[in-house]
This record gives C-alpha cells, structure tokens and sequence, in this order.
C-alpha cells in the first residue's frame, strides 16, 4: 500500500507541474502560480514519505498490508533530502568564509566586500543575514549614480531574503530535477525575484537609470556562465533581459503584498493518511 | 551578456616565465625563440637557457595561447589571443573560481547569464533606452 501512495502522490505530482491556471495578470498572480507548481510537488513527495516512514513495515491500509518497497523508496528519499540539504549549507557555508576573506569597503547603501576582477559583478552572498560583494571592475566602471542603482537593487534582495529562500528553493531543485518543468519553473522564479527587486530599487532611484545600469553591466563580456546561478545548462531563452528593461520602462505597479501561501498547507494533506493505518 | 572573448586557451593559468614570453610575444607581434631570448638577456642579472624559452614556448602552444609558424627554416611564434581577450578572459575566470567554491544559489547578482542576449538585443535596447533619455531629458 505505501508504493501505491507513493505512486498516487507522484501522479499528482505531475498532474501539478502540467496544470494550466491561465495567463497570470501581474507578477503577484505569476509568483503565486510559479511558486506553487514548483514547490508543491515536492512537499507532497517528502511528506507522503514522512507519513511512509511514520507506518513502518507493519500493519494495514484501507484493508491492504503495508510493504517494505514503498518503504525504501521513502527511506532512500528522505536519506536524499538531508544529505542534499547538508551538502548544500556546508558549499554555502564555504562561499561565506570565501567573502570573508576579501576587503571591505563602506558604500553609500552599506558595507560591502570587494572581489578583486575587473569583471562587472555585483550580488547578495549569504543566508538570512547575506553580505553584499562587488567587483572592483564595477566600482571602477560604474559612475556614483549608476553604483547606487545597482546597489539599490541588491539592497532589494537583502530586504526580501531572497538568498536566504532561494537557499531552500535551490534544495527541492536539487532533489527533484526529475519532475517536469523544474528547470522552467526554476527560471521564471529567478526572474520573477529579479524583477522586483527592480521594482523595489525604482522606488528610489530612477527606472531609466537602473535600466541603463543594467545594459551597461549585461553589455560587458559574461559577468558569468551557466556554472553559477540556475545550472541547468545553456539553452535558456534570450528574452529575460528586455522583460526586465521593459518592466523598469513601464509605468510603476502598485506594490501589492503577496498572499500568504496557504495553499502550501495542502502538502500535509499526506499525512492523513497516518489516520488509516492499524 | 556578450560571449566571451573566441577563441580561447584550453588552460587559462600561466607561471611566471610563461606569462613573461607571453607579453614578450605580444609586444613584438610575433616572435623567434632568438627574439624572446636576447630580450630576456637584454638584462644583466638574467640567465636563461635558450632551450627553455623553446620548452615554455612549446607549452604555451599546447595550452592553447601561441602557434608557431616555420618561415625560412626559423620558427616564427605568434599570439592566439590578444592581450585585451586575455585579460577579460582572466577576469571571467577569477570571477568563475569565485562563484565556484560554493553554493550558487546563495548568490542574488544584478546581472547573470540569464540576462545574456543576442547583439541585435542589446543594440535594440541600447536605442530604446536613448530615446527615453532623450525624451525625459526634454520633459
């Protein structure tokens, strides 16, 4: 009976990736779509195989004996989950203690770390509590203006947590890059964060000059490769960059807060199951 | 992102006296084993044999930084990448090796390789963003 749960879940599993909730209208309606059929899926795998694992080996179903197939899988699941989890705070943990090591620096927007290449990069490092580290390439090459805004749009993702829950995001990537459209959903989130991060920075500094800033910054040779960020190889579309110029171009949106996601709370709905074993 | 700079060396890392006929060759355009050695011995306190100026030649080759052409029995080395190409290239890679110590997705950049777009892209938007410029600049 635990396999046949298990292969129920991941039917609905599937059937959640392929559902089609219609156009999203504004980044709200987009996050929430995008974040639920990325993140339910595996919710409901790891919770089923909670459940799988609170039954044991012994006992009764809904009238059918429990076996131990569904039971290793569950194991060998969860096992996955804690290593991956480990394997990625501890490589998280070693970016830390790298930016560590490079000087700091007092910016406008706060204290800053700075990597020694001439390349223009410039990104939050960390978990909850990240580190902002700039290149000196862009300290260089950007004016004081330009700076700001890009620094601006760091400080966004510093306000939303994004390291901190991208962290956790990257983790159900990396246990379930089995699962359809992992790598699209993958995608439109990092662009999704992206974009209000934009939105967040064009409070405060221009649109037109954080787009510039933005061309300016792409226009150079890669700031960098498919090895770093979402990677999943090379074939992504070209077109993130003018949604994100476009979005900057476009007249401000209203900052609507996004709805808590109560719907996550259907990924317990697994652990029901636990009523029906004897 | 624009691509990066093509084509480039199979090994970007050089040691000291690699990195040195390397910019020897790049000053002179093109060079003879002959050419790299006077040069280094132009210095008093140097000593260098001739046999390795051609061995660290040989292995810029092989990683992919010069070729050697033979003209009138003398073999002639040039440069494969330019030294500007060089240096974008090594700026890349610090950044690479950066990036690659540890877990990406504790990384929230302005800008990465998603961003990347064709030229005709980039020249579009540059345009796009000009008139905008020119017009709130006018407003």
């Amino acid at each position: 009976m635990h396999l046949s749960l298990i292969l129920i879940i991941l039917g609905i599993a599937w059937g959640v990736r392929f559902y089609n909730g219609g156009a999203a209208i504004d980044w709200a309606d987009r996050w929430r779509l995008t974040l639920g059929k990325f993140l339910l899926p595996p919710l409901l795998l790891l919770t089923t195989t909670l459940a799988v694992l609170c039954m044991g080996t012994q006992g009764q179903m809904l009238g059918r004996s429990v076996g131990w197939i569904g039971y290793s899988l569950a194991i060998g699941f969860l096992a996955a989950a804690c290593m991956s989890a480990v394997w990625l705070a501890i490589q998280g943990w070693r970016s830390i203690q790298q930016i560590q090591t490079f000087p700091q620096i007092q910016t406008n927007r706060g204290a800053a770390r700075v990597l020694s290449t001439s390349t223009l990069f410039a990104g939050q490092v960390g978990f909850w509590e990240p580190e902002l580290v700039v290149s000196q390439g862009l300290l260089s090459r950007l004016n004081p203006a330009q700076l700001d805004a890009v620094l601006t749009h760091e400080q966004a993702h510093h306000y939303y947590r994004d390291t901190f829950w991208f962290f956790w995001l990257g983790w159900v990537r990396h246990l379930t890059p089995w699962l359809p459209q992992t790598r699209f959903l993958w995608q439109e989130l990092l662009l999704l964060r992206e974009l209000r991060a934009d939105r967040w920075a064009a409070q405060s500094v221009e649109p037109l000059l954080l787009a510039e800033s933005l061309l300016l910054v792409v226009q150079l040779p890669l700031t960098n490769t498919e090895s770093y960020c979402a990677a999943f190889g090379s074939a992504e579309p070209l077109d993130r960059l003018t949604e994100r110029i476009e979005a900057l171009l476009a007249p401000p949106p209203q900052l609507s807060r996004t709805a808590s996601p109560w719907w996550l709370l259907l990924s317990l709905l697994p652990l029901l199951t636990l009523a029906f074993h004897t | 992102m624009s691509p990066l700079p093509d084509p480039r060396p199979k090994q970007l890392s050089l040691g000291p006296l690699e990195a040195e006929i390397l910019d020897i060759v790049w000053n002179l355009g093109s060079a003879t084993v002959k050419d790299i050695h006077d040069r280094i011995l132009a210095d008093p306190e140097r000593e260098l044999a001739y046999t390795s100026v051609t061995t660290v030649l040989r292995r810029l080759t092989q990683k992919g930084w010069l070729a050697c052409d033979k003209q009138d029995r003398a073999f002639q080395w040039r440069p494969l990448i330019s030294r500007a190409d060089a240096q974008i290239l090594q700026a890349h890679d610090q950044l690479q090796r950066f990036l690659r110590v540890g877990n990406p997705d504790i990384v929230a950049a302005f800008a990465d390789h998603l961003d990347r777009a064709s030229i005709d892209q980039l020249e579009a938007i540059a345009q796009r963003l000009k008139a905008a410029r020119q017009a709130s600049e006018e407003s």
